[in-house]
C-alpha cells in the first residue's frame, strides 16, 4: 500500500496501489475465562460473540477471519506479483478520457503490465467515482524493480494532464540450489541437488523434477517403492532448511561415443514448483546443469560378466573387456596378481599374451577363478603391458564378488 | 495436608498459601488451587507476547509444565479431582500449545498435536479438523487440506461445508468461486459475519473494490470487531486519500454502540 498519500498532488485524480499477497488469517489470542472466575460469565459471553474464535476450541488463535494485505511484503523470484491499482476522482469536477497504464521496469527491460496501447479506460469519471484493475506478473528477474503507474486525463478546462507514480521493490531469491555429481566405478552417474529455503516462511515443495538433456535419461530416486515420498510426512521445507534430492542419470551414448566425449556435458535442468502462504505459487527452472567428463584413459578395463554369488570351491568365470580408446593398435600382455590372504585363486596362466586390440575397439577375455574362502573378495590386481610401446597399465581393483559357504 | 499439585511452575501457584486447604476457616472442605485455571492459561501464553520472558519456548515450557501437573492430578486419582474437568483443561491447554506452535512456524508439530487431540476427543473432530485444514492451506499443502476435507465432509453442516469450500478455492486462487461459496454461507445463515467478511475479501481480489467496501460496511452493522474495522479502514485508504472522514464515521459508530473504553481504536489508524 502506498505509504504517503497526503493529497493527490494538485491533481483531480489520486492513484493508490495495494500489493495483493494471499489473504492471511491473523492470530488472535482471546481472553479466556471459566464460569467460576470473577466476571467469568461476562467474559465467556464476550468470547462467544468474538467472530475470530472457533466454537469449542476457543484457545486456538487461528480462526476463520481473513484479512486483506497490510504491507508490501517480500517478493520472491518465480512468484507472481499481483497488485490492485485504484484511480479515484478526488475532485468536484468530472474528468474525461482517463488512461491508466502500468509498466514494470527491471534492470534489463521495461515491460507493460496493462494497457500497452494507452487506451482510455473510461470516457468520463464523475466526482467520487473510481477505476481500478488487478495486475499480475510472473517475476523472472532478481534485484530491484520499479512499478511505474501513469495516469492521464482531460480536465474540465480541456487540459490534458498526466502524473506518474513509482513503486520500488526488491525481488529476492527464494531458494538456494547446489548440485553435485557422483560417478561410480560402473560409470553410473548420480546427481544430488541440495535445495535450501531462503525465505522466512515454510515452502511446500510440489514438484522437483530433473528434465534431462537429450544426452541422458533420468530416474527420480526420491520416491519409495510404494510411491511415497522419501521425505515422508514432512512435505514442506522450513526456513533455512535444506532438502537433498537424488537422480540417476544414464547416458544415451554408446561406449564408443562416451570414450570420445571430453570436457563439459549438459545434463539437464531442475524444474522446481512450490506453494507457500495460502497457496501462493512459485516456480523456478535452473540453468542447464553441466557435468565435467573426466578423460577415460587409453585402456579401459571393465568387468562384463561376473556371477552375483558363488559358493566356495565352485570355479567360476569372469569376462573382462579391454577397451582401446586411442587411435593406435595395441598388442597386450596380461599379468594377474593374487592379493595376499585373498580368498580367490586364479586358475590357468597368470601371464599371457592376449592379442591385438584395434583402435577404438575392445577385446573380451575369459578368466577362471576358484574361490577358496567365503566372504567378499576383490578379484585381484591386473597388470597389462602394451607390447608395442612397452607402456604398463595397472588396475588394482576391477571388481568384487561375494563367496558363500559350500 | 500436601497440596494437590506438587512442584513449582513459576507462577508460584504451587505455594501452600495459594491452596484452599491453607484456609480451612474461610473455605471449609474446599481442596485444590485458588488460582483460577484461566489465569494459569493466560500466564502460560504471556511469553508469546513478551520475548523478554521467554518467547515461544518460554510459553511452551509453561504450557507443558501445566500439562504435567494435570497428568499428575489424573494419575493421583484423588476422590475430589473431577476427572472430566481435568481432561477438559488439558485439551484446552493442548489446543493452545498447537496454536503457539503454528504461530511460530512449526506447522508440522502443530498439526501432529491437533491430530492427537482429535483422536482423544472425538467430539472436537470437526472444529479441530477445520483448524488443521486451514493450517495446511497456510503452509501451501492444498492437497492434504482437500484430503482432510473429504474425510470430514459428511460431518459438516451445509454452512460449514460452504466455508471450507471457500477457503479451498482461495488457496487455489479461484476468488470468484470462493466468493460464491461464502455468499451461500451467508444465505444459509445471515448472521455469519465471518462469511460476509471473507466474501468481501474475495471481492477485492476480483478488482471490485466498491462492492467489497459495501459488503464490509454491511458486516459492521452486525459486528464492530477490530479485525473487521481494520480490513474496512485498509480499503478506505486504498480507495481515496480522503478516508479520514469515513474513519471518523466508524469512530462515531463505535462510541455510540459499544462499551468503548477498552476498545482498541488503533485499528482505525486515525
Amino acid at each position: 500500500m502506498e505509504a504517503n498519500p497526503a493529497s493527490s498532488g494538485g491533481h483531480a485524480l489520486s492513484l493508490r496501489v495495494m500489493r495483493l499477497t494471499k489473504p492471511a488469517i491473523v492470530p488472535n489470542w482471546p481472553l479466556l475465562a471459566d464460569k467460576k472466575d470473577y466476571c467469568g460469565e461476562e467474559l465467556i459471553g464476550q468470547r462467544d460473540k468474538d467472530i475470530t474464535t472457533i466454537p469449542k476450541i476457543h484457545n486456538f488463535p487461528y480462526g476463520e477471519v481473513l484479512t486483506v494485505p497490510q504491507n508490501f511484503g517480500s517478493i520472491y523470484l518465480g512468484e507472481t506479483f499481483s497488485s490492485f491499482v485504484n484511480v479515484q476522482n478526488e475532485s468536484q469536477q468530472t474528468v474525461r478520457d482517463v488512461v491508466l497504464k502500468t509498466d514494470l521496469q527491471t534492470s534489463s527491460q521495461r515491460m507493460p503490465l496493462s494497457n500497452p496501447t494507452g487506451q482510455a479506460m473510461v470516457s468520463k469519471l464523475v466526482p467520487g467515482e473510481n477505476i481500478s484493475e488487478v495486475i499480475n506478473h510472473e517475476v523472472k528477474e532478481l534485484g530491484g524493480q520499479l512499478l511505474v503507474c501513469t495516469v492521464s486525463y482531460i480536465n474540465t478546462s480541456g487540459e490534458k494532464l498526466m502524473f506518474r507514480k513509482y513503486f520500488k521493490f526488491q525481488v529476492l531469491k527464494p531458494l538456494d540450489v547446489r548440485t553435485k555429481f557422483f560417478t561410480t566405478q560402473d560409470d553410473e552417474i548420480f546427481l544430488e541437488a541440495q535445495i535450501t529455503n531462503t525465505t522466512p516462511h515454510a515452502l511446500h515443495m510440489q514438484k522437483v523434477v530433473l528434465a534431462p538433456s537429450p544426452l541422458y535419461t533420468a530416474t527420480d530416486l526420491n520416491f519409495l517403492g510404494n510411491g511415497e515420498s522419501i521425505f515422508g510426512e514432512s512435505d514442506y521445507i522450513n526456513p533455512d532448511d535444506t532438502w537433498q534430492y537424488l537422480y540417476k542419470l544414464t547416458p544415451k551414448m554408446t561406449q564408443d561415443e562416451k570414450s570420445n566425449v571430453k570436457g563439459v556435458s549438459s545434463v539437464g535442468k531442475l524444474d522446481i514448483m512450490w506453494l507457500s502462504n495460502f497457496g501462493e505459487k512459485g516456480r523456478l527452472q535452473s540453468s542447464q546443469l553441466q557435468r565435467l567428463i573426466q578423460p577415460q584413459g587409453e585402456l579401459v578395463v571393465t568387468v562384463q560378466s561376473i556371477p552375483h554369488f558363488i559358493s566356495s570351491n565352485e570355479q567360476f568365470q569372469v569376462v573382462l573387456r579391454l577397451r582401446n580408446t586411442t587411435d593406435r593398435k595395441y598388442n597386450l600382455h596380461l599379468t594377474l596378481r593374487q592379493l595376499p590372504d585373498s580368498g580367490l585363486v586364479w586358475v590357468g596362466d597368470i601371464k599371457k599374451v592376449v592379442g591385438e586390440v584395434p583402435p577404438c575397439s575392445f577385446l573380451d577375455i575369459n578368466l577362471d577363478i576358484l574361490p577358496v574362502k567365503s566372504g567378499v573378495w576383490d578379484l585381484g590386481e591386473i597388470g597389462i603391458e602394451n607390447l608395442v610401446t612397452s607402456k604398463r597399465f595397472d588396475y588394482p581393483s576391477v571388481g568384487q564378488i561375494l563367496v558363500g559357504l559350500t | 495436608m500436601a497440596p494437590l499439585i506438587q512442584g513449582s511452575s513459576g507462577i508460584n501457584a504451587e505455594y501452600g498459601d495459594l491452596f484452599y486447604e491453607y484456609y480451612p476457616g474461610e473455605h471449609p472442605g474446599k481442596r485444590g488451587s485458588i488460582v483460577p485455571w484461566s489465569l494459569r492459561l493466560l500466564w502460560s501464553i504471556l511469553p508469546l507476547h513478551c520475548p523478554t520472558i521467554g518467547g515461544l519456548y518460554g510459553a511452551l515450557d509453561r504450557m507443558y509444565g501445566l500439562v504435567y501437573h494435570l497428568d499428575q492430578a489424573l494419575l493421583a486419582g484423588l476422590p475430589y479431582v473431577q476427572e472430566q474437568r481435568v481432561i477438559k483443561y488439558k485439551t484446552s491447554l493442548l489446543v493452545q500449545v498447537a496454536g503457539a506452535l503454528a504461530g511460530s512456524g512449526s506447522i508440522q508439530p502443530a498439526i501432529k498435536l491437533l491430530k492427537q487431540i482429535k483422536q482423544s476427543q472425538p467430539e472436537l473432530s470437526v472444529p479441530v479438523s477445520n483448524a488443521m485444514i486451514r493450517l495446511y492451506y497456510q503452509v501451501g499443502n492444498i492437497y492434504k487440506g482437500q484430503c482432510l476435507l473429504a474425510e470430514i465432509q459428511d460431518k459438516l453442516t451445509e454452512e460449514e461445508w460452504e466455508m471450507n469450500a471457500g477457503f479451498k478455492l482461495i488457496a487455489l486462487g479461484e476468488y470468484s468461486e470462493a466468493y460464491q461459496h461464502f455468499a451461500r454461507a451467508v444465505n444459509l445463515n445471515p448472521g455469519n459475519t465471518v462469511a460476509s467478511i471473507n466474501g468481501a475479501v474475495c471481492l477485492l481480489y476480483l478488482g471490485r473494490l466498491g462492492d467489497s467496501i459495501i459488503q464490509f460496511e454491511g458486516a459492521v452493522k452486525t459486528s464492530l470487531h477490530p479485525m473487521l474495522l481494520f480490513n474496512l479502514v485498509s480499503l478506505y485508504e486504498l480507495k481515496t486519500v480522503a478516508s479520514t472522514s469515513k474513519k471518523y464515521n466508524l469512530l462515531d459508530t463505535i462510541t455510540s454502540k459499544t462499551d468503548w473504553e477498552a476498545f482498541p481504536f488503533e485499528c482505525l489508524r486515525l
